[in-house]
């Protein structure tokens, strides 16, 4: 009668990050898994973790999670702003990048979840690891290629 | 028993959770929902004194159910909420 809490549901995105941006704006924080690998090498798909909570302001290098598409959610980090417009890339993407506005932002990390081990975003470690992969952003590729490979575990 | 107070049935994606009130961070890699049975249960009892036998009989009322059935669906609904921590 009850999905005890050993059990999985996984929602569509658009259904369940629809749900919690209006939670967060209610002053909630919300915390569930990332899926996919488009934050790597920090973190891995169904392993591990995001703290998110309504956004107020916006800096570049923030990890958050935007509307950029109706319906279509991705969680990136932000690597310009230009006016209103936003520029969004994932730290585990080569090349691609996501355009919106900044209305679309609608939450921001306020810790990752890594191995169970949770990183403020305004810690040391974090922002060490936001610096140097920002500027690492060239030769992305390569590293990623190298963590691609190892033992999950290792990752 | 008695549902706790400060938990709060929410529709969400139709989906049926429960969310602690003033307990600011929601983790859904540990929520608890209900399906539509459950939370027609949910919906009749909260903030009353309940027994599984009381909401056996509310299920009957809802649903077309042996009285068997109903009571054993019950129990071990109550059983949940309670290892849940939701009731008292």
């Amino acid at each position: 009668m009850q999905q005890a809490q050993e059990n999985i549901v996984e929602l569509p995105n658009e259904v369940l990050l629809k749900g919690i941006t209006d939670l967060l704006e209610e002053g909630h924080t919300a915390t569930l898994r990332v899926r996919g690998n488009s934050m790597r090498p920090f973190l891995e798909d169904r392993r591990d973790s995001i703290v998110l909570a309504h956004v107020t302001h916006i800096n570049i290098g923030d990890a958050v999670l935007a509307e950029i598409a109706p319906g279509k959610y991705v969680f990136h980090r932000i690597i310009a702003i230009d006016g209103e417009n936003v520029t969004l890339m994932g730290d585990g993407n080569i090349r691609g990048t996501e355009s919106c506005t900044k209305a679309d932002v609608k939450a921001n990390a306020l810790a990752v979840i890594r191995k169970g081990k949770e990183y403020s975003t305004e810690g040391k470690h974090w922002k060490r690891y936001s610096k140097l992969w920002m500027r690492l952003t060239p030769v992305r590729r390569w590293l990623l290629a190298i963590h691609r490979r190892l033992p999950l575990n290792w990752r | 028993m008695k549902i706790k107070e400060g938990f709060e049935l929410r529709e969400m994606c139709g989906e049926n959770i429960i969310v602690a009130k003033g307990v600011q961070n929601i983790d859904f890699n540990k929520i608890i929902s209900l399906n539509e049975t459950a939370a027609y249960l949910w919906k009749s009892i909260v903030g009353k004194e309940f027994t599984p036998e009381s909401m056996a009989e509310l299920l009957r009322m809802e649903y077309e159910v042996n009285e068997a059935t109903a009571l054993a669906d019950t129990q071990e609904l109550a059983k949940a909420w309670q290892d849940a921590g939701l009731c008292e």
